[in-house]
């Protein structure tokens, strides 16, 4: 509904009210005073004005800008910007037509006008990330270039950008379709069209997408039904769902559904009531005299949520401005052991990730005593076969859980979502990087952080990742190399090329990990990458078959020259085998147990796996 | 009759050397791997082992040092190929930590016939 034909309603003059959406975008920028309170917003009196202003006869002609001239030339350029470059034009060229603005003011606007971009720019500005770009064109458009989000999320920010011009301009949140927004997407005949939204629909497609996801979450782990869960909702969003996986393609033909626009309101409502319900268990309470000192309260059903936020806090505050903690804690009492199981393993790595934030890094073991589990962060030495050196150490995480040793899958009994993926490796690679930084430049050994392939791929979780890379300091690239882990058998060769370039800048080498059978290494064997590795973790099979899997890997992979690291060789026998089968690199307790932080490269040979051995036989008594 | 305790996963090596030190007048007790060798040790009354080192669940180094911690003083033979690669030689570290003899594959019967002779041959 435009916005003129809806200024009766703004006329009530009712006090701001935040809306869930605001809030949600506040916190994530870390200011804590309502939108309607801001000093130097306009958000109290500009009711009174535009009332004023509608019922005030035009007393002067004033020339108002011709949108239709505007409008044309304004396409114009934005198609050549994004038939020119297609990467934006899978949603991430955006339009602003702020034309019902400048109409509703009549010959207010020209005064206004200044005040008016202000208030625009300043809205932009708290929605868009740093790598985003805006600009305005003559009176009337902006256009908006989204760095690095995909379609789903740009119309989202969008959408949360218009809401902010219509509180700060109106006070008014209801209207969800006051000011003209369009993307831009390819048409069925390859041209570029700017393609109109609403607010709603962009809020809808969101919030759908962000349900569905939780929803895909939830079906990993039959043993957590969710008995609030909509059966309706995983159908009507399991379309937004691609895009957050691929962050490419642009949802428009799901946004505008061919459906009547009642249906399409209700439906957009529910999604929308959906989110909110969950957005609002989440409670941030501002420090008493710390902006950025914020405690989340979580409450059922809100882990991936919660995740959301929190990878969103850390990937829009950057490190130098975070001069305060993080402080995560739970609503003690209020979450069920048994039907939450994952979510003490989830807490101990936010927690972890929190406490590395606030650049306290002597706590390596984070513990949770109700539910008598730890995470513990440690190295795990490898041994240079050729060189006859541990010279390289992995940077690894693991759980303890009624002192039983567990991988994070066996923590979280359930194969990890994207975004625990994420929060490990961002863990990981803050524990690397202090560390390294703590040797003073004096390390002589090589870091290895493993990330993976989802991480690299989710366009957020990536930007999260990048933030952090960007940081590190060039002479400790030296000492890092990097483990690309969990990628799909049949990887395709771009997006191979694409994960390797986000982080091969920042370290020695990238080590694409892959299964001990299924991979086809011959595939990577034309320069793409250079050393590959297998964890024997990863395979069901006893030793016997193992033996001839791991012969015939190292013999692919030394066949097209790649460097080979074998991870899991917890037995002397497996780690006797792997030097036999050629690998390059070895790494196991039959090398060396974890260790909590990493040395310099000490010298290593065959018979080092014996030592432990040796000593037991010969110095213990019989 | 001696009795030789012949340890390889393979078992075509294994049935050829069996036959062979049958046929030269041991009795051979055969195991797959270590861990098989040392209980058929203990049920045995071993005289000579003669091991391989690439096995699986327990490889021959390590069997070599459990042997010593049992028998300080019986005869064990390491034989090996290297495996696929032969980056590090394993016999010479199977020496170092307990083998008397070693013995690189390939080889022929008789030249393990004649290792376990030198090897059962009473000391001066």
């Amino acid at each position: 509904m435009p916005l003129f034909e809806k200024s009766e309603m703004a006329k009530r003059i009712k006090k701001p009210r935040e809306s869930i959406w605001q809030r949600l975008a506040r916190r994530i920028s870390g200011d804590p005073t309502p939108a309607g309170k801001k000093p130097g917003k306009v958000s109290g009196p500009v009711p009174a004005t535009r009332k004023k202003a509608a019922e005030e006869p035009a007393k002067t002609q004033v020339v108002l800008p011709d949108a239709a001239a505007e409008l044309s030339a304004f396409e114009k350029e934005l198609r050549s910007i994004a038939t020119a470059q297609s990467s934006i034009t899978a949603g991430r060229l955006q339009m602003l037509n702020v034309e019902h603005v400048a109409a509703h003011f009549g010959n207010k606007w020209p005064k206004m006008i200044d005040r008016v971009h202000g208030i625009i720019e300043r809205a932009l500005r708290n929605h868009l990330g740093k790598r985003d770009i805006f600009r305005r064109h003559r009176q009337l458009f902006y256009v908006v270039v989204f760095a690095e989000i995909g379609g789903a999320e740009a119309r989202a920010r969008m959408a949360l950008v218009s809401n902010e011009i219509n509180i700060m301009l109106f006070g008014d949140e209801d209207d969800l379709t006051a000011l003209e927004l369009r993307g831009a997407v390819f048409d069925v005949d390859g041209k570029v069209v700017l393609e109109a939204y609403s607010v709603a629909d962009a809020i809808g497609a969101y919030a759908a997408s962000q349900v569905v996801e939780s929803q895909l979450a939830e079906a990993d782990s039959p043993a957590e039904p969710d008995p609030d869960a909509d059966p309706d909702a995983a159908d009507q969003a399991s379309d937004a769902d691609d895009d957050d996986d691929d962050g490419e393609h642009a949802p428009a033909g799901r946004i505008a559904m061919p459906i009547d626009d009642d249906a399409k309101l209700r439906e957009v409502e529910r999604a929308h009531e959906m989110i909110k319900n969950r957005l609002e268990q989440i409670q941030t309470i501002p420090g008493e005299d710390k902006t950025r000192n914020v405690e989340f309260r979580m409450l059922c059903d809100l882990e991936d949520d919660l995740l959301r936020l929190h990878d969103r806090l850390a990937q829009r505050i950057p490190l130098v401005e975070r001069e305060e903690p993080v402080i995560l804690k739970t609503a003690a009492g209020t979450v069920d052991e048994e039907s939450t199981y994952p979510r003490p393993a989830t807490l101990l790595l936010m927690e972890a990730e929190n406490t590395y934030m606030a650049n306290d890094h002597d706590q390596r073991v984070f513990v949770s005593e109700d539910h008598d589990l730890s995470l513990r962060f440690s190295y795990r030495p490898v041994w240079h076969v050729d060189a006859k050196v541990i010279g390289t150490y992995f940077v690894t995480a693991y759980f303890l859980e009624a002192g039983v040793e567990k991988t994070a899958e066996r923590a979280f009994r359930k194969k990890l979502s994207p975004d625990i993926n994420a929060l490990i490796d961002r863990c990981l690679l803050r524990r690397a990087l202090h560390d390294l930084a703590a040797t003073d430049r004096g390390a002589t050994s090589i870091i290895c952080v493993p990330v993976h392939f989802t991480t690299l791929r989710h366009i957020s979780h990536r930007h999260s990742l990048q933030n952090l890379l960007h940081g590190i300091p060039v002479w400790c690239r030296d000492h890092l190399a990097w483990e690309i882990i969990g990628a799909p058998p049949d990887t395709l060769r771009t997006h191979i090329e694409e994960v390797m370039s986000v982080l091969r800048p920042f370290g020695r080498t990238v080590v694409w990990r892959t299964a001990l059978q299924g991979d086809k290494l011959a595939n990577f064997g034309t320069g793409l990458i250079s050393c590959a590795s297998v964890h024997l973790r990863d395979s069901v099979h006893e030793e016997t078959q193992v033996f001839a899997k791991m012969n015939a890997w190292s013999a692919s992979a030394e066949a097209v020259r790649l460097k080979s690291y074998l991870r899991g060789a917890d037995t002397r026998s497996l780690a006797v085998a792997a030097v036999s089968a050629g690998f390059d690199r070895i790494a196991g307790d039959a090398v060396s147990e974890r260790i909590d932080t990493f040395k310099g490269v000490t010298p290593f040979t065959t018979e080092n796996l014996y030592m432990s051995l040796v000593s037991e036989a010969f110095e213990k008594p019989e | 009759m001696s009795c030789v305790l012949l340890i390889d996963d393979d078992d075509l090596i294994l049935e050829t050397l069996t036959l062979a030190l049958t046929e030269g007048g041991y009795q051979v007790v055969a195991a797959m791997d270590g861990n098989e060798a040392l209980e058929k040790f203990k049920q045995n009354d071993i005289d000579i082992v003669v091991t391989d080192i690439i096995m699986p669940n327990k490889e021959g180094i390590e069997t070599i040092i459990q042997f010593r911690q049992i028998s300080p003083h019986l005869p064990i033979i390491a034989m090996s190929g290297g495996g696929r690669s032969s980056k590090l030689d394993f016999l010479s570290v199977a020496r170092k930590l307990g083998a008397s003899e070693t013995l690189k594959k390939p080889f022929s019967p008789d030249e393990l016939i004649e290792a376990i002779r030198r090897n059962l041959k009473p000391a001066d």
